[in-house]
Order: structure tokens, then C-alpha cells, then sequence
């Protein structure tokens, strides 16, 4: 008892200089670069969106923290964001979706957006691969407006109780062949 | 037969003596020497299992607990939202685990933690060697190691929950107790329980029935006041101890949380008369005076001291407890009363609760029923009939272990809260099959119910045995890796501006602000107060869930505009970091 008062009293003023230190102007901004540089996809192939894969940082607002197979979309509206390798064009981008159906609901309606291509899309279970146009900028966009969201637990799909739309497995961006 | 045959013949009972007792003496040392390598062997094993499973990253402390205690222990009380709560709460148990969590790697606190809770073990051991001193030692170890390898206690391995270490404390306290029932470590034995309920603050209002128990343990009414008096001393002292360091860190003015007295002037004198107790009852003459009315004819002082003590403990169930009653595991017949009472499950109402409850097979409540029930109806049975004499000390230990557990589980049908008592099970194992023995005269039969205990509450951790349950982790809100590494921490940390006043939304912000522990900072983790936004000169930064995007539609209406975000999506967490700015209309005031 006496050793762990001990040790307390040295971590008490240990503390005192364990706490971070705040970063400079030069450091902020290299961070923000590098939480942008994140978003940058550099594959012609399926890139996953889980939580141990890079593609993770594609995930936007709307998607809830990545799992172990990819990411929900817990707002009615979420958007994904990419950015293209320097010299390459991005012609089309790929979405693998797997919506929250159950017993209760039977499908999912959802829009998908870029700048220049939108569609509609009713979901009923499985996984299903959407393929939206790019206008060909570096900076990219797709946004995905949900019918409603669910709780699993309230449409017969299972024990989860947060609201969800639908889980984003992977994308996939087309470049140009030039 | 000559006299030096004679001689001949008792040095060679003397020498065969001898050579016995060596042999018997050794036979007990290697004895001794096995019980305590099963004992520290289960004790490694344990810690084992709580860095096995990895971070604790239980939802009570991801979300308040660790925030709430490293500001109090780092000086800082700008506390907003569901951490303020705790503002008033010693933080004993939160600010030693707050402490090593910024230490370093998650395993750290994990295997601090595991190695504190494991002490039940050897203590367990303690207590069985010293109630029963002709028991084998081996089975003793054997039946200690029961003390935490039940599921309830292992779904708690290496986490901050305090249950296991009130379930510590409370073990040791029992060690005093039954350690010399006539000396003088009474004292110590209610300072250990005023720690108990320092540690965790519900444990104050299981403190009638821990006292109740003790009360049969006790043989002199001066040690039971003495007792009783040192435990409220030392709860109300670090209470106000401890409010009166927040009012002067603080504008905070009012009464400590911990003794929940309906005014100060109560508390106080609460204060002041357990302390003048605790005192006098040390002083001889006061002692020489109990010992005489102990020893009244008609009924003991000691007696009557204990029956207003059980009737206290009884009336404290309702009055006390019910202030823990969670509303989903609220009893609302006595048919799911004894459903609670002899098994354990997910014992929430609809299965939309199960995140606040889980779905665990484990034997012990329904044994440490039983065990009360039983020794409540042999003792009194005994008493009645005079026919046999129980030891009190038995019924004593029973009670202290098995009341809480029960009291708990009646008043808040929440499962967890009565784990911090279960620790005592193998103990109170040992004392069911002395009352058991002493009433029935058998020490075969006393064997038997020890014997079926101790297969009953190993049943579900015996690989093969008990149902296919696995062994859930209390209110985990991750996986198997930490919530945010050490690069994690580099990362948000750079995004974060020098001196900016940070308006966080999102459940895991807490634990980022007390990860960072960035002096510079000042956190808010609730909207913009717009009364005080048209002042704000200092960077402002706002950080939301990027599940939760609809936070950000917080600002605007309180005069602040949302700029630039990054969303940086680690392994386990996401935060969506952005700038924002006083609007200009606000900053200039009313035209």
C-alpha cells in the first residue's frame, strides 16, 4: 500500500511534464497535408475501406469509424472523397454497397451523386457495385443520400442497435489510360 | 524389563516421535510449498488472461471516467457535459488508473491492474488457511483461486472497473477481521471498509450489510462501534476532504457527493461524532465499560447492538439501495427476483438492452443465495434446539460475502454491482461447511456441501464443462488494439493549434482531450455558449464524430461559422477536425 502511495506521489509529478507539446504553425499545416495526402487513391483495382486498409481515409462525413470489413453510413447523407495521383485522370468511380435490410425493410432506396452523374439505386440485400461518371478533376466526390436510417435490432437484421443505412465495402476509381 | 531397557525403549520412542513429527512437519512444508505455487501460478495465469484479451477499453471509462479523473488529478476542472458529473467523486481508483494510462503502452495499466486484482487470490488463501488451520492446504489454494476465476470476475480482468478492487479491500478487511475476532484490528477493519467505499462510491450503501455480517464475526460491542465508526470517519473524511479541494480549485461551493448527507451541517456532525468515536472506543476506560454491559445477564450489550445492526442493514436495502435501481433491470415480480437470485444472463428486459448487460453463464449468486439461505436456516435451527453450537464467527462471514451480493442484486437488479462482493465466495465456502458440520455433526456432509460448492463455481470456467458461453468483456467499446496509438496521438495532436479552445462532440472526445493532455487547450464538450462567443479571441476548433456530421449544425446558430475540416480516419477512431471563426455580424455586435 505504501509502495503504490509511493508510486502515485512520483507519477503525480511525472505528469506534470508528460503533457504534449503543442505544434508550430510549420507542424500544423504538414499535418493537415498529410491527413489530406491520405485520401490520395493510386490503384486501377477494388480498394478496400475497412478499418486496416488505407482506403479507410476515403471515408467522409456520414460513415461511422471503419470495422473490420468496411464502414457504415449512419447519416442520411455521406460523401466520399478521393484525390487522384498527379498525372492521372480520374474517369468513373466504383462503390461495393451493402445495405441494412431485414424482414422489416426490404430495400433501400439510395442517390449517388458526382458532379456530373447521379442515379438512383434500390437496394434489397447483398452487395451491389454502383458506377458514378468523374468529371476528370483531382479533387472527387460521390454523394449518397439515404431513404432513412435503421437500427438492425428494429427490422429483424440483427442485435445492432445504431442506426444504419448502408456499409460501404470498397471503391474503385478509373483513370484515363493516357 | 531393566531400567536401561527402559531407557533403551523411550529413546526409540522418542527418536520414532521425532522422526514423525520431521516427517509430518515436512509433509506440511511441502504442503505449504505446493498451495503457493498453485496460488501464484493462478495468479500469473490470471494477469495472463487480462493482457490476452488486450486494452481495456470499457464504454464507462473510454467515455467519462478517464477524462473526468485526469482533470481532477491534473489540476484542471473545466469540465463540461457527462464528465462533470463525476466532478465531486475522489478520484482514488480513477486517478491511480488515469495515471497509468498516459504512462505508456496500453499493457501498462492492464497489467497494474491485473496484478492488484489478482492479490484476491493469495488474500482468499489467508483467510481459508486462518479459519480453517487443519484444512489441507492445497484444496485451500484451490478454492482461493475461486475468488476470481468466475466469469463475472474475469469479464473484469485488468479493466478500470473498480468491483474487483473493492473486492480486494473488502477481502482484506475480512483477513482483520478474522485474524484475531477478540484483539484489536477492528479499527483497521473499518478504515478498510471506508476505502471500499471510497473506491467506489456504491459500495457506501452496501455498507449495512458488510457491517451486519461483521457484527456475528465481532465479540465485543466496543469493536463493532469502533468498526462501524471508522468506516463512516474515513469515507466522510476523504469526501470532504476532497470537496474542499475542488471549492478551492473551484467557484464550486456545496456538499461532497460521496456521503450524499441531505445537508452540510449533517455531514459534519457525521464527521465529527464517527471521528470522537473512533477515538474514544480506543481509550481503555471506554473499552472496560462495553465489556461489562457485554456481559449483562439478561441480553448482552453485544446482542442488542447486533439486532438494532441487522435491523439497519435490513431497512437500508429499500431505503439506500434503491438510489442505484437503473430502470432497465428494475424487478418487477419476485418470480424474476428468484430467476436473478439462483442464475445469471442477460436479465435486462428486451433484448434492445443487452448493451448495458450481458449474456454470462456463472454460478456464483445463485451459490452465495443458497450459502445464506442455508447457514441462515442452520444457525437459527441450532439456536433453537440448543443442541449444537455454531460458530458465530461462520455465520458472520457468510453474511458479510452473500448479503451486498443479494442486497445488491434485489435493490438494482444490475449484475455488475454486486460483483464486487463475490470475491468472497471461497471463504464463505469454507465457513458454509464449518456451520454445516457443527450443526449436523458430520464431517463427511460438511465436506460434501464444500465439496459441491467449489464443483458448482469452477463449472463454468472448466474448459468442456459448463454451457458454450463464452467469457464477454464488460462495456468494451473497441476491439483488441489500443484506441489510439502513439502515432495516432502525433497525428491529432499536430492538427490541433497552439492555445485553441476546442468545442468536441462525439463520445470518444473525452478520452483524446486526456490522451493529449495538452496544458494549452481548453476543452468544451458541448455546444458554443453564444452569450459568451462574440469574445472569444483564441483559435477555435471544433471536433465531431464524422458518424455524427449533424454536431457541426451547432455552431452556426450560436454565432460561430464552421471552416476547413479533415477528417482523419485512424485504425480504431475517427475525429473530423475543423477550423472555425466568430461570425463577423456577431463579433461586431447589434447594429
Amino acid at each position: 500500500m505504501g509502495l503504490t502511495l509511493l508510486g502515485l506521489v512520483i507519477q503525480v509529478f511525472a505528469v506534470q511534464d508528460s503533457t504534449a507539446r503543442a505544434p508550430t504553425e510549420i507542424e500544423l499545416e504538414k499535418a493537415r497535408q498529410f491527413v489530406s495526402q491520405r485520401k490520395v487513391v493510386d490503384t486501377d483495382g477494388w480498394l478496400s475501406v475497412s478499418k486496416s486498409s488505407p482506403g479507410r481515409w476515403t471515408l467522409g462525413d456520414g460513415f461511422s469509424s471503419p470495422e473490420v470489413d468496411g464502414a457504415w453510413m449512419t447519416s442520411e447523407s455521406a460523401h466520399v472523397e478521393f484525390l487522384s495521383p498527379p498525372g492521372k485522370t480520374p474517369t468513373s468511380v466504383s462503390l461495393r454497397l451493402l445495405p441494412n435490410v431485414g424482414p422489416a425493410k426490404s430495400s433501400r432506396t439510395l442517390v449517388v451523386y458526382t458532379s456530373i452523374d447521379d442515379q438512383i439505386h434500390d437496394l434489397q440485400g447483398g452487395t451491389t457495385d454502383v458506377t458514378l461518371a468523374l468529371d476528370g478533376e483531382r479533387r472527387g466526390l460521390v454523394t449518397i443520400k439515404c431513404d432513412g436510417l435503421d437500427r438492425p435490432a428494429d427490422i429483424g437484421a440483427g442485435a445492432d442497435l445504431r442506426p444504419l443505412c448502408v456499409k460501404l465495402l470498397a471503391v474503385r476509381v478509373t483513370y484515363d489510360e493516357q | 524389563m531393566t531400567s536401561s531397557d527402559q531407557i533403551v525403549r523411550s529413546g526409540e520412542t522418542a527418536r520414532c516421535a521425532h522422526s514423525n513429527l520431521l516427517s509430518l512437519g515436512s509433509k506440511v512444508d511441502s504442503e505449504n510449498l505446493f498451495a503457493r505455487l498453485i496460488v501464484m501460478t493462478a495468479q500469473a495465469l490470471f494477469v495472463g488472461f487480462a493482457l490476452a484479451r488486450g486494452p481495456d477499453l470499457n464504454f464507462d471509462w473510454v467515455y467519462v471516467k478517464f477524462y473526468s479523473a485526469w482533470t481532477a488529478i491534473t489540476g484542471g476542472f473545466e469540465v463540461r457535459g457527462l464528465s462533470s458529473s463525476r466532478l465531486l467523486y475522489p478520484p482514488l481508483h480513477d486517478g491511480f488508473m488515469a495515471l497509468l494510462e498516459n504512462s505508456g503502452p496500453w499493457w501498462i495499466r492492464v497489467a497494474v491492474t491485473a496484478v492488484i486484482q489478482s492479490l484476491q487470490i493469495p488474500i482468499a488463501f489467508v483467510i481459508l488457511r486462518r479459519i480453517d488451520p487443519q484444512g489441507h492446504a492445497v484444496v485451500q489454494a484451490m478454492t482461493s483461486t475461486l475468488a476470481l476465476f468466475t466469469p463475472l470476475s474475469l469479464m473484469q480482468a485488468g479493466a478500470s472497473l473498480s468491483h474487483l478492487i473493492v473486492g480486494l479491500v473488502l477481502l482484506l478487511g475480512l483477513r482483520e477481521a478474522v485474524r484475531s475476532p477478540d484483539g484489536s484490528g477492528w479499527g483497521r477493519v473499518g478504515v478498510l471498509l471506508g476505502v471500499a467505499s471510497v473506491v467506489r462510491l456504491t459500495t457506501v450503501t452496501a455498507l449495512p450489510l458488510l457491517v451486519m455480517g461483521l457484527a456475528f464475526a465481532c465479540r465485543r460491542s466496543v469493536d463493532l462501534i469502533r468498526m462501524t465508526a471508522a468506516a463512516i470517519f474515513t469515507f466522510t473524511l476523504v469526501g470532504f476532504s476532497w470537496s474542499t479541494f475542488v471549492s478551492a480549485r473551484t467557484e464550486w461551493r456545496g456538499l461532497p457527493l460521496i456521503a450524499g448527507f441531505p445537508n452540510e451541517e449533517i455531514g459534519l456532525m457525521t464527521l465529527s461524532l464517527s471521528g470522537a468515536v473512533t477515538v474514544l472506543t480506543a481509550s481503555e476506560r471506554v473499552r472496560q465499560f462495553t465489556l461489562r454491559v457485554d456481559k449483562w445477564r439478561s441480553i448482552s450489550g453485544l446482542t442488542s447492538l447486533r439486532l438494532i445492526i441487522v435491523l439497519a442493514a435490513m431497512l437500508s436495502v429499500p431505503l439506500t439501495l434503491r438510489r442505484n435501481v437503473t430502470e432497465s433491470y428494475e424487478l418487477s415480480s419476485l418470480n424474476q427476483l428468484f430467476r436473478r437470485l439462483v442464475g445469471t444472463a442477460s436479465f435486462s428486459k428486451s433484448p434492445l438492452e443487452r448493451g448495458l448487460e450481458y449474456v454470462v453463464f456463472d454460478n456464483v449468486v445463485a451459490v452465495m443465495t443458497v450459502c445464506m439461505v442455508a447457514s441462515v436456516l442452520l444457525v437459527s435451527v441450532s439456536a433453537l434446539r440448543r443442541s449444537s453450537s455454531v460458530g458465530l464467527l461462520h455465520l458472520g462471514i457468510v453474511l458479510f460475502g452473500t448479503a451486498p451480493v443479494i442486497g445488491t442484486m434485489l435493490a438494482t437488479g444490475y449484475l455488475r454491482y454486486s460483483t464486487s462482493f463475490i470475491a468472497t465466495a471461497p471463504v464463505v465456502l469454507y465457513s458454509l461447511r464449518a456451520i454445516v458440520r457443527s450443526a449436523s455433526g458430520s464431517v463427511v456432509l460438511g465436506r460434501l456441501v464444500l465439496a459441491l460448492g467449489v464443483a458448482l463455481l469452477a463449472l463454468p470456467v472448466l474448459p468442456g464443462l459448463g454451457p458454450d458461453v463464452g467469457i464477454p468483456t464488460f462495456g468494451a467499446t473497441g476491439g483488441d488494439r489500443p484506441l489510439l496509438s502513439q502515432e495516432d496521438l502525433l497525428v491529432l495532436n499536430s492538427l490541433l493549434p497552439e492555445d485553441a479552445r476546442v468545442y468536441a462532440f462525439g463520445t470518444s472526445a473525452p478520452y483524446l482531450a486526456a490522451r493529449l493532455s495538452r496544458g494549452d487547450l481548453s476543452w468544451e464538450f458541448r455546444e458554443p455558449d453564444g452569450s459568451v462567443v462574440p469574445t472569444l479571441v483564441r483559435p477555435l476548433v471544433g471536433i465531431y464524430d464524422p458518424g455524427s456530421p449533424g454536431d457541426l449544425g451547432e455552431f452556426p446558430p450560436n454565432g460561430i461559422e464552421v471552416g476547413e475540416c479533415w477528417i482523419a480516419r485512424l485504425s480504431e477512431v475517427s475525429y473530423g477536425i475543423c477550423d472555425l471563426f466568430v461570425m463577423e455580424s456577431v463579433r461586431a455586435g447589434p447594429s
